[in-house]
């Protein structure tokens, strides 16, 4: 139980990273860190030494995040980490949009959750396609079809936001 | 065969099986449109790695550490933390290394303007030091001597334990390039000079991270070049 507990304090930064996907605040990922390591620790004789306890635990995750978006009432939820100076709503829009560049990161945050998850499950936890659906519990095709959407997506982002900087005109 | 944005993704993922994969590496060979299509994927994958490499470099938060050792006692601030003496402060210096992933112990700082932990001077001195040799780390006021001790393979990556002397005082930790650059994952400083009973502590919790990231026996130096190329 030792050992189980170490190796989870070792991947609490991989852990974190999946939870901002899902949560998007500092304080939202971290207490789903916190809730998803509760209940791991409770079902520690679950998991299966030699297996990956990355993805067993992302799949708590995912699974805690749902109970969590499922008991919680509707409600706007005001991101402060995240929140970006309003754009100028006339002739100064484009100077505006010069000023505050996005950030690959405000655009991930900006796609659907269902893509942010597999896309940072692949690209940045590294899964594989398979382990992937297995945590989010999906079939392979729906991986695919959500990540390549999630890539391209970001690619157009990316791409015109480099316009507006090259410029100065926002599409 | 006709080749979709999936399949490009999936080739550069190296999702494809082997005739799949060489029939889709022809198709871009040919179509500098399916090319770049392909050089899209690979960068978007690119991007969103760096998008959340800070939050992968980041020490996790006390809280979080303590809930899962289950001892939030022993995660208390350690920037005013003594470095505990002795053995029977061993398992708490644990939880405090764990919980430390980017903290360093003692109750002496680094000289300012040297940053110790993380992606900084000392991670990239250590990363171009191998086992058995030192390097100068020069920070404002002054330099302090890198000496590497030992490397160790550890889940997705490469480690490297150091001490860290000069005026300002002794360090030991633990660096390790996972993907995501060198960084100085822990650091412990130690009291006084070399290896006192005092600072058995530091060493076996330094050998207790290094257990717990999946450390094996430390690397022979042709083992540690080898390693070290693909480092990163």
């Amino acid at each position: 139980m030792a050992d189980i507990r170490h190796r989870m304090v070792a991947i609490l930064p991989k852990l974190r990273a999946f939870a901002h996907s899902l949560a998007r605040t500092t304080d939202g990922a971290d207490d789903l860190v916190q809730a998803t390591c509760e209940k791991a620790l409770r079902a520690a004789d679950t998991w299966v030494e030699g297996t990956r306890l990355d993805s067993w635990m992302f799949r708590i995750m995912q699974n805690q995040w749902i109970d969590q978006k499922r008991r919680a009432r509707p409600q706007m939820t005001i991101d402060s980490d995240s929140a970006s100076p309003l754009m100028g709503e006339d002739g100064a829009r484009t100077v505006e949009a010069r000023m505050t560049l996005k950030s690959v990161r405000d655009f991930i945050d900006e796609l659907p959750e269902e893509q942010r998850a597999v896309l940072v499950l692949v690209c940045v936890e590294e899964l594989s396609y398979r382990e992937a659906a297995e945590v989010l519990d999906v079939p392979l095709g729906t991986v695919m079809s959500r990540l390549s959407r999630a890539r391209s997506t970001l690619i157009e982002a990316v791409e015109g936001e480099r316009r507006v900087r090259r410029t100065g005109v926002s599409s | 065969m006709k080749v979709n944005d999936e399949m490009l993704m999936a080739f550069v993922d190296g999702e494809l099986d082997q005739a799949t994969a060489e029939e889709v590496r022809r198709a871009t060979a040919r179509d500098a449109g399916l090319a770049r299509r392909a050089d899209q994927f690979r960068t978007a994958r690119q991007w969103s790695k760096n998008a959340f490499a800070d939050i992968l470099r980041q020490p996790a938060p006390e809280r979080l550490v303590g809930a899962v050792l289950g001892r939030p006692s022993a995660v208390v601030p350690l920037r005013r933390r003594r470095l505990p003496s002795g053995s029977l402060a061993l398992a708490a210096s644990i939880a405090i290394l764990f919980g430390a992933a980017g903290y360093w112990l003692g109750q002496q700082h680094p000289p300012r303007g040297m940053a110790l932990l993380g992606a900084g001077p000392v991670a990239q001195t250590l990363g171009q030091t191998p086992s058995g040799r030192s390097s100068p780390v020069a920070f404002v006021g002054g330099e302090m001597r890198l000496e590497t001790l030992a490397a160790h393979k550890v889940d997705g990556g490469l480690c490297r334990m150091f001490a860290l002397s000069g005026g300002a005082g002794v360090w030991r930790g633990v660096g390790c390039a996972r993907g995501n650059g060198w960084t100085v994952e822990i650091a412990a400083s130690v009291p006084g000079e070399g290896y006192t009973p005092a600072s058995s502590g530091a060493a076996a919790s330094i050998d207790a991270f290094l257990d717990a990231a999946g450390a094996g026996e430390a690397l022979s130096p042709e083992e540690e070049e080898a390693a070290a190329r693909t480092a990163r």
